[in-house]
């Protein structure tokens, strides 16, 4: 990784992009040792029921906590692609979930369309740990963070009845990311 | 508005007692890397309050600093303002000059039951999440009880520094009712995340207190003079019911609690 690396998860309320972040910033902060911070905001965009949440990770310290250059999006919602595919860097990866995004901008960045929430609803059985397939996709695109981590940082924020579904999600995840990533190596 | 000084239910709820096993300093639990900035953040609202005291610090680290959490993640200072005015007002006040405080977003998120501003504190380029808000009526459930209590304080010798902290800390007591009746909750009940913070933290708080009748007398009076007895006894049993599917299901739920709740309408 190089010394600063921004995720941007993009959504809409209710797809627990909140706590995605806040899990990805402390597998980094806490488990990696890396630096990090997480942001969520709701500004003017989040009436409209748009949800989004920042990640900084660096290795060094993280002179200004504000996104400036993206280096990976995920969106969840077509809205949310629409909003801020035009704000992720040249060179950057786009992450999308293959049924809400139809339309993806053709720029200069790496685009993986992934079953996400299919994935959610129809393997794991609940829809809400789409957040959860997500963050696997995402490490094992980027390796922003260790696999490592990630489980680590998930369990100590999961309670002890939904361990092992939380984990088939993230396996699922990083799954998904391998195949994508074979499929374009292939 | 309630004028929750007024009414006559309102008295003291124990001490700020804490349980047991909550032995190890609360700081220890925020990650050493982060621990001083959080105790020079701390220090620095600590000051701030002699400038403005219309502020009391919520959530999640308010538990921790009770003694009542006791796991590490990154924490977050939340600090509920009296109104949208006092958090401008807090906003200009002069900071101390090896603070930097950068603001996260570019206006006020105005909503209709929140107002809030997100901000990042940094000492040495090390950041901790700040978050301004308000809502008008739990400004007041928060603090008559902190004005009663008295704030906390606690003076920490940490890398050779003595830093010492006075702030209006919410209450256990007054966070359980909070976050039960927390409109987030609402969504995370609804979507069954077993991420939330905020179930777990009912939880934790649930076990630790459901055996204590102070802590029920405390939490019917104190929401029968806030209005929201009948809506949070309805939440509390959807969260108990829901407790299974938020990963909760090894609670146990003992008769007499779900009797002394179900009687809270005679």
């Amino acid at each position: 990784m190089g010394k600063r690396y921004e995720v941007r998860l993009s959504g809409e309320g209710g797809q627990g992009l909140i706590l995605a972040g806040v899990v990805l910033a402390e597998a980094a902060a806490i488990y990696d040792d890396k630096n990090a911070i997480q942001t969520q905001s709701y500004g003017p965009e989040a009436r409209g029921g748009a949800c989004k949440s920042e990640v900084i990770i660096s290795d060094e310290e993280i002179d200004y906590p504000k996104a400036t250059e993206i280096d990976l999006l995920l969106a969840l919602t077509q809205e949310a692609c629409d909003r801020y595919a035009g704000e992720l860097k040249k060179g950057g990866t786009l992450v999308v979930d293959s049924f809400a995004v139809e339309k993806v901008p053709k720029k200069e960045f790496q685009v993986f369309r992934l079953p996400i929430i299919e994935t959610a609803r129809d393997q794991i059985g609940k829809v809400i740990v789409a957040n959860i397939i997500a963050l696997g996709a995402i490490i094992g695109l980027s390796g922003v963070v260790s696999k490592e981590a990630m489980e680590k940082a998930l369990m100590a924020r999961v309670p002890k009845g939904t361990e092992d579904l939380n984990l088939r999600a993230l396996a699922a995840g990083f799954e998904m990311a391998a195949r994508a990533k074979g499929a374009e190596n292939a | 508005m309630i004028c929750l000084s007024l009414h006559p239910c309102l008295w003291a709820p124990a001490a700020y007692a804490m349980p047991p096993e909550a032995e190890k300093p609360w700081y220890l639990f925020v990650h050493a890397k982060y621990r001083l900035n959080m105790l020079l953040a701390l220090e620095e609202l600590s000051r701030l309050r002699l400038l403005q005291d219309t502020f009391v610090l919520v959530g999640g680290l308010s538990l921790l600093m009770r003694g009542r959490l006791q796991h590490r993640v990154l924490w977050d200072i939340d600090l509920l303002f009296k109104d949208k005015f006092s958090i401008y007002k807090f906003m200009a006040l002069p900071k101390s000059p090896v603070l930097d405080v950068v603001s996260m977003e570019e206006e006020f998120c105005d909503s209709e039951t929140i107002i809030s501003f997100h901000t990042a504190w940094g000492f040495n380029a090390r950041w901790i999440n700040v978050d301004y808000f308000s809502r008008a009526k739990w400004y007041f459930f928060h603090k008559t009880t902190v004005d009663r209590e008295g704030n906390f304080e606690e003076k920490v010798s940490y890398e050779g520094r003595e830093i010492h902290i006075e702030l209006p800390v919410a209450h256990p007591w007054d966070m359980f009712i909070e976050k039960v009746l927390s409109p987030r909750l609402e969504a995370d009940l609804l979507s069954s995340n077993d991420l939330s913070y905020d179930v777990r933290h009912v939880f934790i708080l649930f076990e630790q207190e459901k055996e204590n009748p102070k802590f029920w007398k405390y939490i019917r009076k104190k929401a029968e003079g806030f209005s929201c007895l009948p809506e949070l006894k309805e939440r509390l049993f959807l969260i108990f019911d829901q407790r299974k599917r938020l990963g909760y299901g090894h609670i146990q739920m003992a008769d007499s609690v779900l009797s002394l709740i179900e009687g809270w309408d005679h």
